[in-house]
């Protein structure tokens, strides 16, 4: 077990989100930075879609409970385990009272802290992920709160290795000169493309705005939207959904975040700026493939 | 009725938009109602989800099994299977959707028309025991919202007028969106339709009864909301545990009563 000795601002259970249940006006849900999550996840031998913890905004302290093996990554973050530096993407093993404290986020946006096994937690709709605007979802379906208590799976340590270090080449990249877009129309290539873009402050898990260049919207007949959807309300400023956002949307669709950047995207603090590149759905595909591949490396080391 | 060929487009790199126009009608619903039953219908291998909207729908799939082109074909194969299917086999379109697809001017007599659709729709449903086609929910309402008295004010009706028009037709869900469960139930009796309230509220309990524009809700969960609540049912619209989870999927008829008769 994990408890919550200090909660920080934000923390949430989540795993790679809710499938199948888009017609029911459910958001996908799930990690921010879903990448980040399945690296760390295949890295202990957990199965991709385990559940781990999202953390954000400030500092806080868990304690556990019971020895397990535990990784972080995501967010740099000054990080200890009883007085000992924590190392990004480095497998811990915790001992029955040791803390894990995490000072504060120094760069990004959500550092992830998975435990081999997963956490244990009601999947409600097919995945743990919480989703806070619905109130279901991971642990009471909202924030982890001092006092709280996190379940663990037990591990089937005996089935699979674990990766002790996971090298730089397969670490999901946290910052990238411009996150690659496919995009609907050529004025709007022009515009999304064209402008440099800083993440508002008004951003969260539904939807991240981008102060900049004031592009020409609409309001339209209301259409399927999806993670990473670039909307345009009229003369306003872009909208990239994300995780937590409506199933339907009803202002005009620039085009699209590809799969592969989000989560670097997701990782773009407040103030940040940010590039877009346009690139084709094969282009997309292919590097989504490269996201999958890459993820096949850590599983196959660490089975 | 001639329906243009659907468009096709990239919705990012994991779905498929599948637009079949851009405006609200009921043929246009009644079209992408058929073209989410055909993609239901061909089990297509790798898609996740399908989202009807107004006027299109979005196919998601798993893009690392299944590549752009690849699930483009396969779309496109399952729409023109269906289209092929339509004439040749009575039972997968009903009397009554050819009988209001033939229909001159889809704007005119709109009351009479939903009504004489669902009831046959209904019949059908009866003997087919099809759970797709014609459903009809009944939701008790207690007519009791904060607002029914600014609805009165704005629309010139009583009370008792309001009520009457709300729950003597019958509704089709033509959208689930805004948050889970929440259908958009068209179309309202012209003489109800408001514009949003120009202050949204921050929260509007679950359960609320609403009206704006040309459509009705009821707010499946508390949330921000500007529609104007004229009412509140008991019944659970969304619930995360039961299965399915939404008490109304796209397509379904509604119709409201009166709790209080």
């Amino acid at each position: 077990m994990i408890a919550v000795e200090r909660a920080p601002a934000y923390l949430t259970v989540q795993d790679l989100g809710r499938r199948g249940h888009l017609a029911d006006g459910v958001p996908r849900c799930g990690a921010m930075d879903g990448w980040t999550l399945a690296a760390l996840n295949e890295m202990l031998g957990n199965s991709r879609d385990a559940a781990g913890l999202e953390w954000a905004l400030s500092g806080g302290e868990l304690v556990f409970t019971k020895p397990m093996t535990v990784v972080l990554g995501g967010a740099d973050a000054e990080c200890e385990m009883d007085g000992a530096t924590v190392q990004p993407y480095r497998a811990l093993d915790a001992q029955p009272g040791d803390r894990l404290t995490v000072e504060r986020i120094v760069d990004g946006r959500f550092l992830y802290i998975a435990v081999a096994g997963g956490i244990q937690c009601e999947r409600v709709l097919g995945s743990r992920s919480t989703y806070l605007a619905g109130g279901f979802g991971g642990i009471g379906g909202r924030r982890l709160a001092r006092g709280d208590t996190i379940l663990v799976h037990e591990h089937r340590s005996q089935q699979r290795r674990q990766m002790h270090c996971l090298p730089e080449n397969l670490r999901p990249p946290r910052r990238v000169p411009h996150i690659r877009v496919i995009m609907r129309t050529d004025t709007a290539r022009e515009s999304i493309c064209g402008n440099e873009y800083r993440v508002s402050a008004a951003s969260d898990r539904t939807g991240y705005r981008l102060d900049g260049a004031v592009v020409g919207g609409a309001s339209i007949t209301s259409e399927p939207v999806c993670p990473g959807a670039i909307q345009l309300p009229p003369g306003g400023l872009p909208i990239v959904l994300m995780a937590d956002a409506p199933t339907i949307g009803g202002y005009a669709i620039a085009g699209a975040v590809i799969s592969a950047d989000l989560g670097a995207l997701a990782q773009l603090a407040p103030g940040e700026a940010v590039r877009f590149k346009a690139v084709s759905v094969i282009e997309a595909q292919s590097a989504l493939r490269r996201c999958e591949k890459d993820l096949l490396a850590i599983r196959a080391w660490s089975v | 009725m001639t329906e243009s060929r659907p468009k096709l487009e990239p919705l990012g790199d994991c779905a498929i938009t599948v637009a079949l126009g851009n405006i609200i009608t009921r043929e246009l619903s009644r079209a992408v109602l058929r073209s989410m039953r055909s993609l239901l219908a061909a089990h297509i291998d790798g898609v996740t989800d399908i989202v009807p909207s107004y006027a299109s729908l979005a196919v998601f799939y798993d893009a690392i099994a299944v590549d752009y082109d690849d699930m483009c074909s396969r779309i496109s194969a399952a729409l023109s299977s269906t289209a092929i299917a339509r004439p040749i086999d009575p039972g997968m379109e009903t009397a009554t959707d050819t009988e209001m697809d033939t229909e001159s001017d889809p704007e005119i007599d709109t009351a009479t028309d939903i009504a004489t659709g669902t009831a046959a729709h209904t019949e059908i449903d009866t003997r087919s025991e099809s759970r797709d086609r014609g459903r009809v929910v009944q939701i008790p309402v207690h007519y009791d919202g904060e607002d029914l008295d600014d609805v009165s004010r704005l629309t010139g009706l009583s009370r008792a007028e309001i009520i009457e028009l709300h729950s003597q037709r019958e509704y089709t869900a033509l959208v689930i969106g805004f948050a889970p469960g929440f259908a958009y139930l068209g179309e309202l009796d012209p003489r109800l339709s408001l514009p949003r309230r120009s202050s949204p509220r921050k929260r509007v309990p679950a359960g609320s009864v609403a009206i704006a524009e040309a459509q009705t809700a009821v707010y499946p969960s508390s949330t921000p909301g500007g529609w104007h609540l004229i009412g509140t049912t008991d019944l659970v619209m969304f619930d995360p545990r039961r299965t399915p989870p939404a008490l109304l999927r796209v397509g379904d008829n509604v119709v409201f009563e009166n709790a209080a008769e």
